[in-house]
């Protein structure tokens, strides 16, 4: 049990590499609450988030081969959520996902290191309120930074995006969020 | 209890669920680099298929003729070739995109990138090497589809469009007789003379420097066997601006 706790993601995704299969209910175990707690605010609704979740592993293992150790495995594991999720969207037909122009050129990257644990848990109350709102490419942005803790780098392989569009993007999520709060009021 | 969990292993162990072997993703990413380097090569290639185009045709030197001469080279331009090059970086950086370099470029900044190079080293490839000339010199004994390419690659101006590659046969004043072989297809075929006048004070069509025996290259307006240059260069100039000639 020990082992299993002090054991990194990368470290456990190579033994599964290596055909340990218990391994991958370690990985299981240390996911799932976290994707169905992303799935369910992402997709904005609770029924079939067990299923999303369900296939995003399947998957996992399906293509765990494909995952390069060097990397961390918390995004690549993102990356495959983030699909299963903007397909559960399309399928719903409840949004659309339009191209986006912020990705054509760079941005100034800009993240605050000293973002306080004040400023978070300020954000997160902002969040609860108007998050439903929101367009899925700025929900998705401030659910990965505010509430699975990710940073702009990780945000950025997990959307395949560059770093400065996650900056950009993340600016207009926020000014949106406010926008929402301010009109409900 | 985890009843997610119990049921994955359950799923892997009884073979529902497997694993794709690590050779699936070696042979994709291979697969993946090998087409994007096939799109490097073809992309390259059309850009310098183009200056080629532009060089044997004699239309970059439209380039020098004034704005006139300028209207004449996008009207000469192989405009399809170059929306196929743009269009292979199209895919070019959407195949990229799989890869961690690839997303973290902006989106115009890749484009740009892949377009400029692919232009450098076609410009390069058609300026710097004899490659053109030695597959143009044996273009009937290439394979398709490069063959036809440069089969296809000459166009002889034809009679009426105003432009023409010609041998001077006299010069007065700002008037020129010269050999006209553009029906011909090429020298030894049936020969006419062609009027060419010049405008006054005109430094893109002038006689200076031209003699008689010199092959040169006019654009202009042409009626009834007369044309009104626009332009003219002699044709070890634009060689020797664009491109050293071939002994």
């Amino acid at each position: 049990m020990h082992v299993e706790q002090t054991e990194s993601d990368e470290e456990i995704a190579c033994r599964v590499q290596g055909g340990d299969i218990d391994a991958f209910g370690i990985l299981v175990d240390r996911y799932e609450q976290k994707l169905a707690r992303y799935g369910r605010r992402f997709v904005a609704r609770d029924e079939d988030i067990q299923d999303i979740v369900q296939d995003v592993f399947v998957s996992a293992y399906q293509n765990i081969q494909g995952f390069d150790a060097t990397l961390r495995f918390s995004p690549w594991i993102y990356r495959i959520a983030h699909n299963a999720c903007v397909n559960a969207l399309r399928k719903s037909g409840r949004t659309a996902f339009s191209y986006d122009f912020d990705a054509l050129v760079s941005h100034h990257v800009y993240e605050d290191p000293a973002e306080s644990e004040r400023d978070v848990k300020d954000m997160r109350l902002l969040l609860d309120r108007g998050l439903d709102k929101m367009q899925a490419k700025y929900r998705e942005i401030l659910i990965l930074h505010y509430y699975e803790d990710m940073q702009y780098r990780d945000i950025a392989d997990i959307l395949q995006i560059p770093i400065g569009t996650v900056s950009i993007r993340m600016k207009r999520a926020k000014e949106a969020l406010r926008e929402n709060i301010k009109n409900e009021l | 209890m985890n009843n997610l969990r119990d049921k994955l292993l359950g799923d892997i162990r009884s073979g529902k669920v497997a694993m794709t072997p690590r050779a699936y993703f070696v042979a994709k990413i291979v697969a993946l680099l090998a087409v994007s380097l096939g799109i490097v090569f073809v992309t390259i290639f059309i850009f310098n298929f183009i200056f080629f185009s532009l060089r044997i045709n004699g239309h970059e030197t439209l380039l020098g003729f004034g704005p006139r001469g300028m209207q004449a080279f996008v009207y000469f331009f192989p405009w399809y070739l170059l929306v196929l090059d743009v269009a292979l970086v199209g895919l070019l950086q959407w195949l990229l995109r799989n890869f961690r370099l690839g997303y973290q470029i902006p989106v115009l900044y890749l484009v740009a990138g892949l377009l400029l190079g692919a232009f450098a080293f076609g410009f390069a490839l058609d300026r710097g090497t004899p490659l053109n000339d030695v597959l143009h010199e044996g273009r009937e004994h290439l394979p398709r589809p490069i063959g036809g390419f440069y089969e296809g690659a000459q166009r002889s101006p034809t009679a009426g469009s105003g432009m023409c590659h010609c041998v001077i046969l006299a010069i007065d004043g700002s008037t020129l007789t010269v050999r006209d072989t553009r029906d011909s297809g090429g020298e030894g075929g049936d020969v006419s003379t062609l009027r060419i006048t010049l405008p006054p004070n005109d430094r893109h069509a002038t006689t200076s420097g031209l003699k008689v025996g010199d092959v040169i290259f006019i654009a202009g307006d042409e009626s009834e066997g007369v044309i009104e240059a626009f332009g003219i260069r002699r044709e070890d100039d634009s060689h020797s601006f664009f491109k050293p000639a071939r002994q």
